[in-house]
């Protein structure tokens, strides 16, 4: 077969679609800007969720299906995370024969727990580095058709920007040597974006320093629109760090780990000699039923409000403390690190302290993006795409939108970066197979010549008085305090002032190196372009989203609930029925019995909760939709909404009676 | 050279440094802590070895000439190939690797001095000596040379080129039984590869013991006077 | 506690091709940081200790959290990851310095490419059919499991082939993770239809015979990986089919 691939990014999804490609025949550019296996989804922990029913649970990837839904708030195009969760168990067997160390049941089956979201234990693992563990199977497939001179990789290559013709097709790509600085333009049938989240937007995330979310941005200056980008998902509990914010399982809190912060803020002592009345613990205050167990967006929210609303956070930093001391927990030391001894571990090697002797500092955590470059959802005949917007140029893992909804649930990413790899590389195949032609050298020239430019101009700042790293460091506390855990559209505009003004700061950097080999502080500051670009869409997106959804809190436009005892079952009442009937016509489906009609004898719903679901049926038909941004020089992005694709089953109210 | 042949000869390296070299090393050192007991016994140790009588130099050749040359050769190329850095990282087999090597180069240098001056120079005067009569007893190779080595162990140099030169052949032995059992894949676990180590301590103290025994043997039986009378017999030892 | 410093002596060069030079920077101390926070202040305003401005340090770094491998320097003379290496549990001046065994690109960067071209020589891969559904893997003893995942948490950080004195430029050794690796897919069931391609290559020039058992991979490995136990297996392993070889021929 005539025609070449490009893809970019060598996490689970890049290598998922170059295994794809290469086994089709057709050969494979590979560009990373860091070795492939050291991409960001080594990071991963807890595991990659298959409705395999091994447990004897009735699980199955219907079940998953609606889950992922329910979890994603019904913002996900709906036949994708069919196919997703139906391929899922074929997936799992597929990595299990490529040789991941997926922890055993006795009898050697592979072993599933349980994890956030579900009742069933769906979700397979491979000690608690399954990303890892996934990455160098997929790794060490890549390798093999390296070796067998089908794919040839580009490690410490920076990707600049798609080559587009004429017509607006993608051609190829220009990319960036780090180790001499030298651009390059190559050539492709069809281009796959795979360069995984944006965590360095926030500035710390639990995100590798890698993620700027740069390729991104530079494709979406290309005319690619970035999908649902306000959706950021926040782990309520990380270490953070000077340099990161490192993960710590929500488990600790399980097992009585009680969070607070010192009643006066500028209370300097150690934390074990601060006595108990002069602790606020705020959480078993404001929530005495559950107290430390309030859910994780909850625990997220009212942490977050502490330190950044009230300034209350540990000399006066964003931290509070964690305390599973067992003087605190009331748990033996013996017994906490039987339990937990792992999580402890990370702390005493990243943090440096003993979490039996000393409470823990911690703070909600940047973690994951949702949103990201749009594809299309399917073709007529119902086959997933991974195709964006331009044409020629595909997209897959993190860096698109399109499987997780307004939430991820957790061990979802693993599954959606490998299938949506897995997806891309057949449609890249089978494009190239329709679309053979060559382009013209001229608009390969001409990309080269404009990168050269941008380079020069780049290397040429060096009057200014502002500095890249401080810069980042702005964006990040900006992007931080006002878009990620409370949203309010106040906040929100001034940050996207803040962005405009960040910006125009970016042109007064001194960059400081106008050398050759591997100039990191020049190729972060064009990415630091690109970030700022990026946060605008995350920014305006959720300035116009007037509502609560997933990962997106907007406490102003959150719809009021009734009191528990008038809470009922959903299906019960008329606007409900109503909605369900015009979704069925907008979309010629029929759903499922069990969605629309609750089982016989079911209590008929009370007038205030007939109202809650009226104004929530006019929510959803107001914003179950995809926010698509569209980038614009020197201005905010345009933003446009459209209809999501639910021809599987119809949305249904967060409500725990 | 494939694959194979680099094996083999790597692991010709390997297998000569204990069979038979190490098991040569302990006969001979065993031979020698006979002079404890006194001349009666070493005389008797060596007039066993002496009785191969002309297969001996075909018997030293294959046992321990050709292949000392085959261990030294490709030990020597070995030892260019590392590059040692226990001084940054001081873990202990890490000094045991580097050891490894210097006392790979002592011995070489020992093992050669001593092999001229006993076996080339002194062998064929205690040769011209045996079957003379001296002080009404016939003499034998033996006690040649054990009257011979009494008087060399006297200096206090001889005997530090000899405790040295011993500890390096010694501990180049005993520190190779436990990364022949490394090599070979006979000791694949940390804690089996720890007894070794054990094991090869104590087998090195041993052989330590057995040649400070003779030492102290050769240097406590030595009678000037008898001596003077050998040497009287055909006018002296070569040197 | 305000005013703490970090002192660091820093291991400088401009190029694959230049010479090498010392600078040293220092930075505010804040509680619980590490050699890669203390380096990224520097980029703050990077200027040296005798007020000197120069140009940032150049380093490699990824997930900061020990598992990518990325950012692998020498740490007062100890191969180690920048990212768990704990200023407060360092003696200062904190000495800086790219790896020795690999080419430097740039300060403390190097060119670490070696050890994945290793990984093709040895095959570290699972040769599978294709990637279509056909069914499941064969089963396999949790015990086993726990034996492969220890080895499959090699980062092909460099750590051990930097401590180990016969990797150099005079020798050709793989170095332990690459022996490693191989006995991890020589455990496989479906990776050791290579092992025999595996252990050619471990018995050739740069193979595990090359090992001279100074066991410094081991002590310096980041994740505890038991290399020397590998090494040793595949020693093993080697001689066996050595003998099968010869007995064929």
């Amino acid at each position: 077969m005539s025609g070449r691939v490009i893809i970019v990014g060598g996490g689970l999804a890049g290598l998922a679609a170059t295994i794809k490609v290469a086994e089709a025949g057709v050969p494979v550019d590979l560009f990373s800007v860091v070795p492939v296996k050291r991409s960001h989804s080594v990071c991963a922990q807890g595991g990659i969720n298959a409705a395999k029913n091994m447990k004897g649970e009735g699980d199955h990837p219907d079940i998953h299906v609606t889950d992922t839904l329910f979890g994603g708030e019904y913002l996900a195009d709906q036949p994708l995370v069919r196919r997703m969760c139906d391929e899922a168990p074929n997936i799992i067997d597929l990595l299990d024969r490529m040789g991941v160390t997926f922890n055993r049941t006795p009898e050697g089956f592979l072993d599933f727990r349980r994890f956030g979201g579900t009742l069933h234990n769906r979700t397979a693992f491979a000690g608690a580095t399954t990303g890892q563990q996934l990455m160098y199977a997929l790794d060490e497939q890549v390798r093999r058709y390296e070796a067998a001179s089908l794919v040839e990789k580009y490690e410490y290559w920076e990707f600049l920007s798609a080559v587009k013709d004429g017509e607006g097709r993608c051609r190829g790509i220009a990319a960036m040597n780090i180790w001499d600085r030298e651009v390059k333009v190559f050539r492709a049938n069809a281009v796959c974006i795979c360069t995984g989240g944006p965590g360095m937007v926030f500035g710390k995330s639990t995100n590798s320093v890698i993620n700027t979310g740069a390729a991104a941005s530079r494709v979406w200056q290309q005319g690619v629109w970035y999908a649902n980008g306000e959706f950021i998902q926040v782990h309520p509990t990380s270490i953070p760090g000077a340099d990161k914010l490192r993960l710590i399982s929500e488990s600790v809190r399980g097992e009585g780990g009680r969070v607070w912060v010192p009643r006066n803020p500028a209370d300097k002592r150690d934390p074990v000699e601060i006595p108990d009345s002069d602790r606020d613990y705020f959480l078993e205050t404001k929530y005495p039923k559950y107290g430390n167990l309030v859910p994780r967006d909850v625990a997220t929210r009212e942490i977050f409000s502490v330190c950044v609303d009230e300034n209350r956070g540990i000399n006066g930093e964003n931290m509070v403390y964690l305390d599973i001391t067992p003087a605190r927990s009331g748990k033996d030391g013996e017994v906490l690190e039987r339990k937990l001894g792992g999580v402890f571990e990370i702390y005493r090697k990243f943090a440096g302290d003993d979490p039996i002797q000393r409470p823990m500092r911690i703070f909600p955590g940047m973690h994951y993006s949702m949103g990201g470059l749009w594809v299309s959802p399917v073709d007529g005949g119902g086959q997933v795409r991974q195709k964006t917007n331009v044409p020629g140029l595909f997209s897959a893992g993190e860096v698109e939108f399109q499987y997780l909804g307004a939430n991820r649930l957790g061990a979802n990413s693993l599954l959606s970066c490998i299938f949506g790899g897995f997806t891309a590389g057949p449609r890249m195949v089978e494009w190239i197979a329709s679309h053979p032609e060559e382009a013209d050298e001229s608009v390969y020239s001409d990309e080269l010549k404009r990168q050269n430019a941008e380079n020069d101009k780049v290397l040429g700042m060096n009057s200014g008085g502002e500095n890249a790293f401080a810069l980042h460091r702005e964006l990040g506390q900006a992007m931080t305090a006002q878009c990620t855990v409370v949203r309010r559209n106040e906040g929100l505009r001034q940050l996207m002032d803040k962005l405009g003004e960040l910006e125009e700061r970016w042109s007064d950097i001194d960059v400081n190196d106008a050398s050759t080999p591997v100039n990191q502080s020049f190729a972060f500051t064009r990415a630091l372009f690109d970030m700022i670009q990026l946060a605008k869409a995350m920014a305006k997106g959720a300035l116009l989203r007037d509502e609560c959804r997933g990962a997106h809190y907007k406490p102003d436009f959150d719809l009021e609930k009734p009191e528990k005892e008038q809470l009922g079952d959903h299906r019960m009442t008329d606007a409900y029925k109503g909605f369900v009937r015009e979704l069925e016509a907008k979309h010629g489906v029929e759903y499922d019995a069990k969605f629309k009609e609750a089982p016989a004898g079911t209590a008929p719903a009370a007038p205030e909760f007939q109202e809650y679901m009226r104004n929530w049926v006019e929510q959803q038909k107001r914003w179950s939709k995809t926010t698509l941004a569209t980038w614009k020089p020197n201005a905010e992005p345009d933003i446009e909404f459209r209809d999501v694709v639910m021809t599987c089953e119809p949305p249904k109210p967060r409500i725990y009676k | 050279m494939t694959n194979l042949n680099y094996f083999l000869i790597r692991r010709v390296h390997s297998l000569t440094g204990v069979i038979p070299l190490g098991v040569f090393l302990i006969g001979h050192l065993t031979t020698n802590s006979m002079a404890a007991f006194g001349q009666e016994a070493f005389s008797h140790k060596v007039e066993l070895i002496h009785s191969l009588g002309p297969l001996l130099p075909f018997v030293e050749a294959a046992m321990i000439f050709i292949p000392l040359a085959i261990h030294i050769l490709l030990g020597i190329f070995i030892a260019f190939t590392g590059k040692s850095n226990a001084t940054d990282l001081g873990y202990g087999r890490n000094w045991a690797y580097t050891l490894q090597r210097w006392t790979g180069w002592a011995a070489l240098a020992f093992i050669v001095y001593h092999t001229m001056e006993l076996r080339f120079l002194d062998e064929p005067g205690a040769r011209a000596l045996t079957g003379s009569v001296l002080n009404g007893k016939v003499l034998t190779a033996g006690d040649v040379f054990f009257m011979h080595l009494a008087e060399e162990f006297q200096s206090v140099l001889y005997v530090l080129v000899y405790l040295l030169g011993g500890f390096a052949v010694i501990y180049h032995f005993a520190n190779g039984l436990c990364t022949f059992c490394m090599t070979w894949g006979i000791t694949v676990g940390a804690r089996s590869q720890k007894t070794m180590s054990w094991i090869a301590l104590a087998t090195g103290l041993l052989l330590f013991g057995m040649l400070v025994a003779a030492i102290v043997g050769f240097r406590s039986a030595y009678d000037s006077a008898e001596y003077e009378a050998m040497r009287a017999l055909l006018g002296g030892l070569p040197h | 506690m305000a005013d703490k410093k970090v002192h660091l002596i820093v291991k400088r060069q401009e190029g694959p091709d230049s010479a090498p030079y010392w600078e040293e920077f220092e930075v505010p101390h804040t509680p619980g940081m590490n050699v890669i926070s203390a380096l990224m202040e520097t980029r703050l305003n990077p200027v040296t200790r005798d007020g000197k401005r120069v140009r940032p340090v150049t380093w490699d770094s990824g997930c900061l959290e020990e598992v990518c491998g990325a950012c692998s320097m020498l740490i007062n003379g100890r191969p180690r990851q920048s990212c768990s290496a704990l200023v407060d549990n360092l003696e200062q001046p904190i000495r800086l310095e790219p790896f020795s065994k690999f080419p430097v690109l740039r300060d403390l960067m190097v060119d670490r490419s070696p050890m994945f071209e290793a990984l093709k020589r040895i095959k570290a891969w699972v040769p599978v059919d294709g990637t279509y559904a056909m069914g499941p893997a064969e089963k396999i003893d949790p015990a086993q499991q726990q034996e492969m995942y220890k080895y499959s948490e090699c980062m092909t950080c460099g750590c051990c082939l930097e401590a180990c004195p016969q990797y150099n430029d005079s020798s050709a050794f793989v170095g332990a993770s690459a022996i490693g690796q191989a006995y991890l897919f020589n455990m496989n069931p479906t990776g050791k239809t290579l092992k025999d391609d595996r252990l050619d290559e471990m018995m050739g020039p740069g193979g595990v015979v090359d090992c001279g058992n100074a066991q410094n991979c081991v002590r310096v490995c980041p994740k505890g990986i038991p290399l020397t136990d590998a090494i040793a297996a595949i020693g093993g392993q080697v001689t066996l089919h050595a003998v099968k070889r010869l007995l064929r021929q």
